[in-house]
């Protein structure tokens, strides 16, 4: 299926019969300074039908590493890091899943997006066979703390993947609101 | 008794790292085919070797450290010399311990007893040594047990985590004293952003790596610093607050913050909720010892003598400066 551009979408399950689970994977590249530089950090969120969170459970990553349901999980960091979905676990209560990066907000000095040079999402099969990447188109110049680099959804019977980049400037507060996440 | 030194569970699936593999390859990812099961330590014997026991344990604790006793039982025992994990600095020699601690110890650093619980006890030797540690999560005595299911099976956090003892969160105790001493951040909160520690002269950390240091507000700096990929330190001041790195939280084992007033210390996070430790007072004061379990940590107010030097304090609470000559920094 090849790369995807910000708002395209890609039919994984209906294009691959019996593709079960998935392996996404994000990344990027930084340029250093010396001093205190941002840190990124990817998370998940499963979202119900409304577009928020399921349950502050249901928010993924680091240091919360997998859903309750076992379906998502931070498995590696081959890429920045890599998240399992297991499509058949996934709740029916959840409706897309969405994977954001934001800039950790520590007091000194959290930085920005425009350090970052190069970033991605692609999603593969369970055994690392790619099949949809999206090079997330950055601004240099801005002051973005907070991205959404993409999202899968239910369709139907079927799950797609959607290509996004949407920026927030206000960071993880800004996703928290969003969906409804209680940090 | 050895350092338990066991790493992450690699029988639940989702409490395991992947095992890196190549990118193209067409081999099911490691994902797929889980690593060999490498259970954690086995629950260990309270009173071990050849020393006296007559206790009535509770659960005893995979993690458990020391040959104290962290259930809600009785427990008199000889606890053996040789343990390189005690965790308290006060007393050698051979030990007798009649005790019977707080259900909420985990997170005290020396054999004292903070609560209202029995305890005599005379410590093992070696209790000073570079390998010291702080209680692990030893203690399920109060703990519903499915509730600790839950929390496993949930995989909020790892197996250490999931045996944690019931704890109010910072919602719930906004003042931490000698009647409630003890509250735990969630998974979020322990993670994101900065913990900032308000009002402390001065502060000690061990990694994860067990490397120690000490720093005080007006830049007097010890043992060996923990940077951050960041290029920021695990824990330092910002001015006269003193700052943790969240993002790196699995990387500092514990730490132990000291004020010596008149203002209390406060504990603020990310998401604005705050908390306050009691302020000194002519019987002696509070320092707020904190400890990462599973990637949650654990707020502690520990009572102290008013008088007790920073040095003594290390002492202890069983930290000992990591191999490097002390030095003087100036901050600005």
């Amino acid at each position: 299926m090849g790369n995807l551009v910000a708002g395209a979408n890609a039919a994984l399950t209906a294009e691959n019969p019996g593709l079960k689970t998935l392996l996404v994977g994000l990344g990027w590249t930084s340029v250093h300074g010396r001093g205190p530089q941002a840190e990124l950090v990817p998370l998940a969120v499963m979202c119900n039908a409304a577009g928020l969170a399921v349950s502050d459970d249901h928010l993924v990553f680091f240091n919360q590493l997998a859903s309750p349901d076992g379906s998502v999980m931070f498995a590696g960091n081959e890429d920045q890091e890599q998240i399992d979905v297991d499509l058949g676990l996934v709740p029916e209560e959840v409706a897309k899943i969405a994977f954001i990066v934001y800039v950790d907000p520590e007091i000194r000095g959290p930085g920005t997006f425009s350090a970052v040079r190069q970033a991605y999402i692609r999603v593969a099969t369970g055994d690392n066979r790619e099949l949809v990447r999206f090079d997330v188109p950055l601004n240099p110049g801005g002051n973005i703390t907070a991205m959404m680099f993409g999202e899968l959804y239910r369709h139907r019977q079927d799950w797609k993947f959607r290509a996004l980049g949407q920026g927030y400037t206000t960071g993880l507060r800004g996703v928290a609101a969003d969906f409804r996440i209680g940090l | 008794m050895p350092l338990n030194r066991s790493g992450t569970r690699a029988d639940l699936r989702y409490l395991r790292r992947r095992v890196k593999s190549v990118p193209s390859s067409p081999q099911p990812s490691a994902a797929s085919q889980p690593d060999q099961t490498r259970p954690v330590a086995e629950p260990s014997a309270k009173s071990p070797g050849a020393g006296l026991s007559l206790s009535r344990p509770q659960n005893s604790s995979p993690a458990a450290d020391t040959g104290t006793s962290t259930g809600a039982g009785l427990s008199l025992s000889r606890p053996q010399n040789s343990s390189p994990a005690a965790d308290t600095g006060t007393s050698t020699g051979a030990g007798l311990s009649l005790s019977r601690p707080q259900n909420s110890s985990p997170a005290a650093d020396t054999g004292r007893s903070t609560g209202a619980g029995l305890s005599l006890s005379r410590t093992p030797p070696g209790a000073t040594s570079p390998g010291t540690r702080p209680h692990a999560p030893a203690s399920n005595s109060g703990m519903n047990p499915a509730a600790a299911s839950d929390t496993v099976l949930n995989g909020r956090a790892d197996t250490s985590a999931g045996r944690l003892f019931p704890a109010p969160g910072i919602a719930e105790v906004k003042q931490l004293d000698g009647a409630h001493p003890v509250i735990r951040l969630n998974a979020r909160q322990s993670a994101v952003g900065s913990l900032i520690i308000t009002g402390t002269s001065a502060l000690v950390w061990e990694g994860s790596d067990f490397t120690t240091g000490a720093l005080t507000v007006d830049g007097s700096f010890a043992g060996t610093p923990i940077d951050t990929s960041g290029h920021r330190p695990l824990v330092g001041y910002v001015e006269a607050d003193a700052v943790v790195a969240l993002r790196h939280v699995r990387d500092l084992r514990r730490a132990l913050f000291i004020g010596r007033g008149p203002q209390p210390l406060g504990v603020q996070l990310f998401d604005g909720a705050t908390a306050s430790v009691a302020a000194p007072n002519h019987d002696g004061m509070f320092v707020l010892a904190l400890l990462q379990v599973g990637g949650l940590l654990e707020l502690r107010a520990e009572a102290v003598p008013a008088d007790s030097p920073d040095a003594a304090l290390w002492q202890e609470f069983g930290y000992t400066m990591t191999a490097r000559a002390a030095r003087q920094r100036n901050r600005s």
